[in-house]
């Protein structure tokens, strides 16, 4: 697939011009159309890919008017016929993840926890991104929706300027992912690959691989005070098949999202965090 | 043992305990929810803080000897809805606690409520 040229007007010194077109180009590459994007999905306009969320010429391109804007702060309805924080039911999973998913269901009869990353300061990740006690903060742009969770300020991106997903060959894997976004009618789907899967779960006893990808739709209520975001997940290293699951959040009304770290010594009184009630 | 520890509930349910809330920022599967245990004792320190508020008291032991216990709450953005502020719990306090303790029996547990001085309760968030 082709990649994109850069449009930067940079003024680049003689002696370096080389080393840093270089860079360009390969910077360009990193976000042009990717190999796992859905053959669905709508190609860039090559220029486009070359300008930030926040640059004029993006955010100034004319566009259809979204049917909703989800700049707000939300907070997940519990829910226990959904898995509440949970997904569930759970699909069959593979022998791989079936083992981890007995072997934290045998830690929790033992009072351990089980490879409880995020209790290590590990990102949570998506979908756990969506799912956690603390609200999260959306900021919709043109271009761009941007994410904070709660819980240590994860931050999120949902591209909306029509990019296709970043190269994987040349993006570096992260645990939001790489979210693009587009509108369908009422619906704004949103497509995710390129999961880092290091030290990720969807939840508890259930892992997250490289091959993770996700699919949500997300509604708007008519009066603007909810959504509910259907998920789509599928990781044929883990289970088989979709794994589906749909949560509505409404307006955390007189709240916002703080400050929050993960700091070294974040976990000094938080004894469930401390290694010997860990699962060897 | 410790002083006025009074074991409230004991029913106990082996699914209940196997199950681990997996809203917060760690695992829960270290806490009784089959048991909840009353603490009668001074305040030593307390952090109003994210992603888990906490309180170290200090109980006193039928023996006069003094115990130290590590008790996890929830995060301030939660607790303030039950009206929770930095200031509720100061050094020096005495205070009553209702945990689910610890199911190794070790000096800590989960806030389930905190009773003040002047009698009034807060919830500690504990699910």
């Amino acid at each position: 697939m082709p990649y994109f040229k850069m449009n930067a007007k940079a003024d680049i010194a003689k002696p370096i011009a080389a080393a840093l077109c270089l860079c360009l180009w390969t910077f360009g590459a990193a976000r042009g159309d990717g190999a796992s994007a859905p053959d669905s999905w709508p190609k860039t306009e090559q220029s486009l890919w070359s300008l930030g969320v926040f640059e004029k010429e993006n955010l100034d391109k004319r566009r259809p008017k979204p049917p909703f804007n989800l700049t707000g702060t939300w907070r997940m309805v519990r829910d226990k016929s959904t898995g509440d924080f949970r997904f569930e039911p759970v699909p069959k999973l593979t022998p791989v993840a079936q083992a981890e998913f007995d072997a934290n269901h045998q830690a929790n009869i033992e009072g351990k926890s089980y490879k409880d990353d995020t209790g290590q300061c590990w990102p949570a990740g998506m979908p756990r991104w969506l799912t956690r006690v603390w609200p999260i903060e959306l900021m919709q742009y043109p271009t761009v929706i941007v994410g904070i969770q709660g819980l240590f300020n994860a931050p999120r991106w949902i591209y909306l300027d029509g990019r296709g997903h970043a190269n994987p060959d040349i993006a570096e894997p992260s645990y939001s992912g790489d979210s693009v976004g587009r509108f369908e009618g009422d619906t704004l789907v949103v497509d995710t690959v390129n999961v880092q899967s290091k030290h990720h779960w969807i939840q508890p006893g259930v892992p997250a691989s490289d091959q993770l990808h996700i699919v949500e739709r997300i509604r708007m209520s008519k009066d603007g005070q909810s959504f509910t975001d259907e998920l789509t997940m599928t990781d044929p290293v883990n289970w088989i098949g979709e794994w589906k699951n749909t949560k509505t959040y409404v307006l955390a009304k007189g709240e916002d999202v703080g400050e929050s770290h993960c700091l070294p010594d974040t976990n000094d009184h938080i004894l469930a965090t401390h290694p010997e009630h860990s699962a060897k | 043992m410790v002083s006025k520890f009074g074991i409230v509930a004991l029913a106990a349910c082996l699914a209940a305990a196997a199950a681990s809330p997996a809203w917060s920022h760690h695992s829960f599967a270290m806490f009784d929810k089959a048991k909840q245990v009353t603490l009668e004792g001074t305040v030593k320190d307390f952090q109003y803080s994210n992603p888990h508020s906490w309180i170290q008291l200090v109980v006193m032991t039928p023996a006069g000897a003094e115990e130290e216990w590590t008790i996890e709450a929830l995060s301030p953005n939660v607790l303030s809805r039950s009206g929770w502020k930095r200031t509720s719990l100061v050094p020096g306090q005495k205070v009553t606690l209702l945990i689910y303790p610890m199911r190794d029996g070790s000096h800590g547990g989960n806030l389930i409520s905190v009773t003040l001085p002047d009698g009034s309760t807060l919830g500690g968030g504990a699910g």
